[in-house]
């Protein structure tokens, strides 16, 4: 048991089960880019050179990796056939709901599996801006949309709650710096929650990354907000107050697979009941690495607004 | 600062693809060409491009396509990998068995089917990238970390969770 989830066994459904899941290693999955290739051509050109790839229910560009040599390491993957994401990242993105046409931000976008799916899911006919302070992870996501054949993203290194205000989007997607408690599987670094102040100080972050987010979204549009953490502190105590103050409301999400619904208390703390829209994801109830997930639509100006 | 080419440098652009690599203006139709230092980057053209390419810092506008080495230009792998179904002059196709030794740098011998300078490098009959071909033979002009990605069995860097 890891000492910094047992403060969760309250609120994660069937706690020995998610304990279980911790230990064990995480299947990889990866993106096909359906801008280079087919589902079946993919298929059957991985099985013909020993990879078996298996599709997974309800995310129809994703696969399970099964055996063979690395994901990283094939001709095919050279060629940004594919991308190795989890199936979380793809559920955020695909949550935004992009349209071809519009222009969308990733505000903390690197290292750029999700910014690139969006530019997938759009055809590259989306202007998308990807975002991020990190030169270092800028690198890496610019590698990873060159490969995969890439014309609709423009990169920018802003500190995301200073990203200038000239412009507005018609979506945003916001997945900020986390304490990343998602990611802890077997053999990966222990949670940084071990430390309560961690959680506390990224919560201040993240309110003023996601409340800048608004700033930048033209009124109806749709705001996602993801982490790879459990941390009710850096998830629904960072939209309770945006939802509560009526800036934005929360969209039921409806994921292709099995979540719990977001907290509507923590620690004695309410949250507005919508907050149960949003989608907390497990690895015991899907398996890949743990998520929150919530859709987000800015108010419109009433006319008394005005 | 990213700029927009002028209508003279995107004509020569497109005229390098054509007389270079044989690809068709169509296949270039509905990209935008802007310029910072020695790159010509290719981004979808679309309504607002502009405003950002004004209104923001930019590091990089849509996928690196060319650039200038002295007075020539040279094409980017993504460039290749982007275009390879529009690709038909000055392609080389890869013996069977030398694509290892293409990847670890090493200069093969002809003869290639190619003029001398960058070349389109295909293995397998899938596009590969950019290579040099010169008077001691063929040489790759790959992108490094792809190909330490590639043949070190590592994955290219940092994935999302």
């Amino acid at each position: 048991m890891v000492p910094a989830f047992e403060r969760y066994r309250a609120i994660i459904p069937n706690f020995p089960l998610f304990c279980e899941a911790l230990t064990l290693p995480p299947p990889t999955y990866v993106r096909v880019n359906t801008l280079r290739v087919g589902r079946d051509q993919f298929r059957q050109a991985m099985a013909s050179r020993g990879h078996r790839v298996t599709p997974v229910a309800g995310l129809p560009e994703a696969f399970e990796w099964n055996g063979g040599s690395g994901p990283g390491s094939t001709l095919e993957y050279f060629r940004g056939w594919y991308q190795v994401q989890g199936l979380s990242s793809m559920l955020a993105a695909r949550t935004l709901g992009a349209q071809a046409g519009e222009r969308l931000l990733d505000l903390c976008a690197a290292p750029g599996g999700k910014a690139t799916f969006l530019a997938q899911l759009t055809q590259n006919r989306a202007l998308i801006v990807a975002n991020d302070v990190s030169h270092r992870r800028i690198g890496i996501l610019r590698s990873h949309a060159d490969r995969l054949g890439i014309t609709s993203i423009v990169v920018t290194r802003y500190q995301g709650q200073h990203f200038p205000m000239r412009i507005a989007f018609d979506r945003i997607l916001v997945d900020p710096p986390c304490s990343a408690e998602g990611t802890y599987r077997t053999g990966a670094r222990r949670p940084l929650t071990e430390d309560l102040d961690v959680s506390r100080r990224l919560h201040r972050l993240q309110a003023a990354l996601v409340g800048h987010a608004l700033k930048l979204l033209g009124p109806g549009g749709t705001l996602v907000y993801s982490t790879c953490t459990y941390a009710p502190e850096e998830n629904e105590a960072v939209l309770h107050p945006i939802v509560e103050s009526g800036q934005a409301e929360l969209i039921p999400l409806h994921a292709p697979f099995p979540c719990a619904p977001g907290l509507e208390t923590w620690n004695g703390e309410r949250f507005h009941p919508s907050l149960k829209g949003a989608a907390r994801l497990y690895p015991h109830l899907v398996n890949s690495w743990g998520f929150f997930i919530a859709c987000l639509r800015k108010r419109e100006p009433a006319p008394g607004d005005l | 600062m990213h700029v927009s080419v002028s209508a003279s440098q995107h004509r020569e652009i497109c005229e390098y693809w054509y007389e270079r690599f044989g690809v068709p203006l169509e296949a270039l139709h509905g990209y935008r060409f802007v310029i910072r230092g020695k790159t010509v980057w290719a981004i979808t053209d679309l309504p607002g491009l502009d405003e950002l390419l004004v209104g923001l810092k930019i590091e990089a506008a849509g996928l690196p396509f060319l650039r200038r080495r002295g007075h020539a230009w040279k094409p980017t792998t993504a460039a290749l990998l982007l275009l390879h179904d529009a690709v038909a002059a000055n392609v080389v196709d890869l013996p069977a068995g030398r694509l290892d030794a293409f990847l670890r740098g090493e200069v093969l011998s002809g003869p290639f089917a190619a003029e001398r300078g960058y070349v389109a490098v295909r293995s397998d009959g899938g596009m590969l990238g950019c290579g040099l071909l010169g008077l001691a033979g063929l040489k790759s002009q790959l992108p490094r970390p792809w190909v330490e990605a590639l043949i070190g069995g590592r994955g290219d860097r940092q994935e999302d969770p």
